[in-house]
This record gives C-alpha cells, structure tokens and sequence, in this order.
C-alpha cells in the first residue's frame, strides 16, 4: 500500500526525534538510501524542528528537590505510627511515658526512612563534589607551577625560604611570583569552606618561624620536599628518564601522623595527586608512580626525599 | 545487599527490583538520577517551578506507596513518566487549567486536517523566528509550545524534548502509536503557523 505524504512526513519526524523502534529506523534509513526525495523531505522537516531547539536546555531543578522529596515520603510512610495527641494529657504520669514513646517511635521511623532512603548517598554525592572541586584547585596551582617554572627555570624552592622553609610557604610563593589565580582556594572542599589565599609572601616571612600558622599558609594540600643527595638540596624536578606524569608535586595533604593513612582531605577514602605534566588524579592509596609512600622519604621520614625518585609531599608546616 | 556504589552502576529496572526485595536505598538512587529530568519535563509542562516541585514530589510519593503495583516486565522510565504525567493532569485540574480532554478529541479531528508540513514550510519565507537569537529565541519557542492544545503539546514535550520512543508515548498517554505521529505532525504544522504569524516578529 502507498503510503500518504503525511505518512512518509509522520514517520521521517519519528526519524529526527529518536521516537522509531529499531526495525522501523532501518526502514526509515533504507528508504532514504533508496528514494532521493525523501532525503530531501527529510532535510526540509529537520528545518522545521530546529527553532525547538532555542529552548532546549532543560530547567534545573531547585537545590535540595531529592531531599525534600525523600523527607516527604519519609515523613508520609511514619504516618501509620501512634502520635500525641494535639493537646497533652493532664492525668497520670504513666500516660505522659506512653505519648512519649510514641513521639520516640515516629521521629525514630522518620530518621531511619530518610537515612535508608537517601542521606548515604547525598553525603557521598557531596564528597563527590568536593573531590572535584578540590581536583580543579589542584589544577589551578599545577598551571601556576608550570608558571612559575617557565619563569624562574624551576619549582618553589621552600628550603631557600629558611627559616620559614616549610611547605606552606609554596602558594604565597607562587602569589608573590604573580602566577596564582585568586579562584584556587588554598582549602580544600572536602575540609571545610573555600578559603581564598589570605596571605602574601612578604607577610609569611614576618611571622616568626615558631608562630607559623598551619591553617594561615596552605592548610588543606602537601607540597614537594625536594630532595638532597650528595650535592646537597634540590627543589622538586623531573629526574632523567622519569615520566612526568609520575611526578607528584602537590596533593591533598597527609594525615597529622603522617606515618600511615590516606589524606583527612576525603574522609581517609584518598587524595588527589597533581604530577608535574599538570595531570590529576585521585589515588585511594598513598603508594602513587615509582614511589613507595608519598607522604614519608625511603627512611619512613617526612623530609625531603633521599634521592631524585624519592618524592615526599608534606603538609603545610612540613621542612626538608 | 549491594553497596550504594554498586547500586549507581545499575539499571533503572534493578534499582526497582532491589527497592522491592526491601533496600531503600535503591529508591533514593532512582529518584536522584531521574531529578533533573523529570523535574525540567514537569517544569515545562506545567510552566510553574513551585507547581512541579510538587508534583514531583507527589510523582516519587506514588512511585513509592504503589510500587506493588508496577509491572517489573515494564521498562521504568516510561512508567515513571506516566505516573508524572497523570500527577501533572490532576494538578492542572485543580488549578483549573487542564483543557477537557473531550475539547481537545474536537481539535484532534481538526487537527488531523491540518495542512500538510512541506507546503507550510515552502509557502512561507525566511524563518521569522531567525530574526531573534538566543534567550528572546528561546523564551519565544517556550511561549509558542506553551500555546499548543494540551493533546498535541505532551507529544512535543515527550517526544522532541524527553526523547521517549513513540511506543513509550502512546503508553504513558494511553492513545495509539499512529496517533502519537500525528499528534507530532499537527503540533509542528501549529507551530509553524505560530511562528509565521508572530506580531513581534513581524515589526
């Protein structure tokens, strides 16, 4: 039977809108194969639904929609329970015990419908967030090394600043050097609010060493010790034959015992690791590249590494 | 039981099966991975954030009480979609705004003659509406699709903008799938018109 125009139209819109089932896509897909006018059509239909388009985006929904909805039904399914009256009994006290008991049972099913429900998974969606958040803080001190690098010839070198030669000093080193955007947040998102770098370089070295303020510095992410050998010190670098995308040189900071533990950063769950190619990654394990531990030296120490591989990343008031 | 991150890697239809086994969790999953989508489809549809706010409350509220009622050999977000879709009529129908379906099954046969598509296309000139760009453009398509009767507007809405298979439409609508297709091909050649005969553009 031939089909009508209207048919052939009805179908080829089908077509553009992803609405066919797969038999009849390859129907509609032969026939364009076979009849060159219908190519055409299909051309001049597509026109007509291009103006939709302008209004495409979809509306978001209102922050918090999911949890509301999941306190809605949580609240609607603890309806059943026993509850207290509106007005409270005057007689006995063994009547008051009972309302307050009942009251216990439906605020009890509340909080465990709304915990089943979803809190788990918000809680973890947040933390999901963050690690992103924290990720493109990474990114924005690995563009301003890079920065840095190109400028000077190398990395933050922390052990000239002495007596603050401590690993905090790296973000108002790279401030004072003019390559720090003011969007990094010297904190990190999963460990508290966004804190913007509050102090300059020249600000930092007035502090007297002993009063060097972990939270004032870099508070949330480590910096690379460097290293010394035989020569003597040297600030963080690519070492001959070593892949750059292996060379960590910030990451969310280590734990106050630096000796075991994943960063406080993520909940113990990992850190991000920024390399010196300016990639970064989240690790659940503090074994990241060649290295055994980035957070402590070969010699299980938070100080500068024992050789060029040896990579230690310290937290803010750590020194080589 | 599986683990809340196990529980993001699977399907919609999963989710509904562990849901009903008894873990809840599977529930809050479903409900955060369809927010956005249904939310912007009931937004659109019912053209008041505070309106469909409640109805996708009411949507899950009924997803969750009724689940014994879901048919597990049915795909989800098709299912989904219709309990939406009857929570957004029954909204519309307290805020009196819901064209009686018996008045639109008039415009229907009007419809079915509606002048064909490509002669509307060619009888005109130049799109009028790309003499306007971006939000103007947007917020002049919105008005133009808001205007369509309701009949032929949820099939633009599902079909063009949630990208449903014809099939699913005709299920969540409860209308033939051929009707579905023509339903699209009148609300284009409506809007068509629209666009062709807007004052604002005209000027």
């Amino acid at each position: 039977m031939r089909e009508s125009n209207s048919q052939i139209d009805a179908q080829l819109l089908g077509f553009l809108v992803g609405g066919l089932e797969e038999k009849e896509l390859r129907q509609v897909e032969a026939d364009l194969e076979a009849h060159p006018e219908r190519r055409l059509r299909l051309d001049k239909l597509r026109l007509a639904l291009d103006p939709l388009a302008a209004d495409k985006d979809e509306p978001a929904p209102p922050r918090g929609l999911a949890v509301r909805t999941i306190a809605l039904i949580a609240e609607h399914s603890c309806r059943q329970l026993p509850r207290a009256p509106a007005t409270s009994r005057q007689s006995g006290g063994g009547g008051r015990t009972w309302w307050r008991r009942a009251d216990v049972l439906v605020a009890a099913c509340l909080l465990l419908t709304f915990l089943g429900l979803g809190i788990p998974a918000v809680v973890r969606m947040r933390a999901g967030a963050a690690r992103v958040e924290c990720q493109n803080n990474l990114r924005t001190f690995g563009f301003a090394l890079q920065n840095y690098h190109e400028l000077r010839g190398h990395y933050p070198n922390i052990a000239e600043e002495a007596p603050h030669n401590v690993a905090g000093m790296v973000i108002p080193i790279l401030a004072d050097a003019g390559v720090l955007k003011d969007t990094a947040s010297i904190r990190c998102a999963g460990n508290g609010a966004h804190l913007a770098n509050s102090l300059t370089l020249d600000e930092a070295r007035a502090i007297p060493p002993e009063n060097l303020d972990d939270r004032r510095l870099t508070p949330s992410y480590a910096f690379s010790l460097g290293f010394k050998d035989d020569t003597g010190y040297h600030p963080p670098c690519q070492c001959e034959g070593q892949p750059a995308n292996l060379v960590a040189l910030m990451s969310d900071g280590p734990p106050l015992n630096a000796g075991a533990g994943n960063s406080p950063n993520h909940r113990g769950d990992g850190q991000n690791v920024l390399f010196i190619d300016g990639s970064v990654g989240y690790y659940k394990t503090r074994n990241v590249g060649f290295d055994n531990d980035i957070f402590t030296n070969k010699a299980k120490q938070v100080a500068a590494g024992l050789d060029c591989l040896d990579i230690v990343l310290g937290r803010s008031l750590a020194r080589p | 039981m599986l683990s809340s991150d196990d529980l993001t890697e699977c399907s919609d239809e999963e989710l509904l099966a562990y849901f009903r086994r008894g873990q809840r969790e599977a529930f809050g999953v479903l409900l955060r991975r369809y927010e956005g989508e249904l939310y912007g489809y009931l937004r659109r549809y019912l053209g008041d954030a505070e309106l469909a706010e409640d109805v996708f409350q009411n949507t899950f509220l009924q997803v969750f009480t009724k689940i014994n009622r879901y048919d597990p050999d049915r795909p989800v977000r098709p299912w989904l979609y219709t309990v939406a879709t009857n929570q957004a009529i029954d909204a519309l129908r307290r805020s009196a705004r819901f064209q009686a379906m018996s008045l639109d099954q008039e415009r229907e046969d009007a419809a079915a003659d509606s002048p064909q598509l490509l002669s509307l296309l060619e009888s005109r000139g130049p799109n009028p509406l790309d003499q306007v760009q971006g939000e103007e453009r947007g917020q002049l398509v919105r008005a133009s699709v808001e205007r369509l009767p309701e009949f032929l507007r949820q099939v633009v809405l599902l079909a063009y903008y949630q990208g449903l298979k014809y099939k699913d439409i005709a299920d969540i609508l409860s209308i033939p799938v051929g009707t579905v297709k023509s339903r699209l091909h009148a609300a284009l050649c409506k809007l068509q018109e629209s666009w062709a005969n807007m004052p604002a553009l005209k000027d």
